[in-house]
């Protein structure tokens, strides 16, 4: 029966689908409407009126902002899902149990020659991606990792020094935050959600400021995990 | 001459570092364990890659291109020989034992 009722249900939806994909134009058709005048539009304004030189970024942060608002939404919620269900139910062990394996001083060196790199590297991704191909996702992962190593490396006390939990609470939900304050403000100066502000330097900067956020967002997305199993083991 | 001097020179590297790149790729198939691989493969890797690398800063001359090369050189041979030494010290720690003739029937 209920079998029976999902077949029914899977049919019918996948009807719709087919009856909407038989509508569609045919791949790369240059009279279909992608072709036609949101591009061209695009193409024509974005660089000034997205807010940002690279039209990537103009449409991610911008025309379509709602859809990144989104996807960084479902990032945040798939870290806490992953860290409510990572730490329920877990027994707590005392410190000094498992035995620890100190770090090897060959990665310990390295990992401390390659730090500072790989931040400038990960920052210049974040900043320069509404310039140059980039931006606020790459350049947070490549954060994360670089948080991931500073945690392989240093002792658990030390990091924890250096990321305070009220602190690391705060940032990973920055860029769910930022993103609902530009929303706001844009509705607020504009009357439109998610609209830049005049004059053009306020808006690009509002672009930076999105940029940053989405990659530390991100890197403590990609830490998170990797941090929440650290605690665990040493607690 | 001297064009083609340095294209030769250039060919000569790019293929030696090809071969590295097969000798490990083929070592990660057919070693027998994991510290083997390891080798095969962290070893390997840095010297192709570097091979390749200078090959491909000789061609494109002493310009922006070449200082990148340079960096990305000193990159692979600092980070590849790290990743094979954590690898193989992490193994060792969680008690894998290395393969030998004798033992080569154990289990893994």
């Amino acid at each position: 029966m209920r079998s029976g009722l999902a077949l029914l249900v899977v049919v019918l939806l996948a009807g719709l689908m087919m009856a909407g994909v038989s509508q569609l134009p045919p791949p790369g058709a240059p009279d279909s409407a992608v072709h036609g005048h949101v591009a061209a539009t695009y193409i024509d304004g974005g660089a000034e009126a997205g807010g940002a030189p690279n039209l990537v970024t103009a449409v991610l942060l911008n025309y379509r902002a709602f859809d990144t608002y989104g996807e960084v939404v479902v990032i945040f919620a798939a870290l806490i899902a992953v860290l409510a269900v990572g730490l329920a139910g877990r027994p707590i062990r005392s410190p000094r149990q498992a035995p620890t394996v100190p770090v090897s001083p060959v990665v310990d060196q390295v990992v401390r020659l390659l730090a500072p790199f790989i931040a400038l590297f990960a920052l210049f991704m974040i900043l320069e991606g509404h310039v140059l191909p980039g931006g606020g996702f790459q350049g947070g992962v490549v954060l994360g990792t670089l948080i991931i190593l500073l945690g392989l490396v240093l002792s658990p006390r030390r990091l924890r020094h250096l990321l305070p939990h009220k602190a690391v609470f705060w940032i990973r939900s920055a860029a769910v935050l930022t993103f609902a304050c530009t929303a706001l403000t844009g509705l607020a100066l504009t009357g439109w959600l998610f609209a830049l502000p005049e004059p053009h330097w306020l808006g690009e900067s509002v672009i930076v400021g999105l940029e940053l956020a989405i990659g530390i967002g991100s890197a403590f997305a990609v830490a998170g995990f990797f941090l929440s199993l650290e605690a665990d083991r040493h607690r | 001459m001297i064009e083609w001097l340095i294209n030769g020179l250039a060919a000569v590297l790019i293929l030696a570092g090809c071969g590295f790149f097969l000798a490990g790729t083929i070592g990660l198939l057919r070693l027998p364990d994991f510290y083997c691989r390891v080798h095969a493969t962290t070893k390997c890797d840095p010297v192709g890659a570097v091979l390749i690398l200078t090959g491909a800063g000789l061609l494109s001359g002493p310009d922006l291109g070449a200082i990148r090369i340079l960096a990305l050189i000193a990159l692979i041979v600092i980070t590849s020989p790290t990743a094979g030494h954590a690898l193989a010290r992490a193994g060792w720690h969680a008690g894998h034992r290395p393969w030998t003739r004798e033992n080569r029937d154990e289990p893994q």
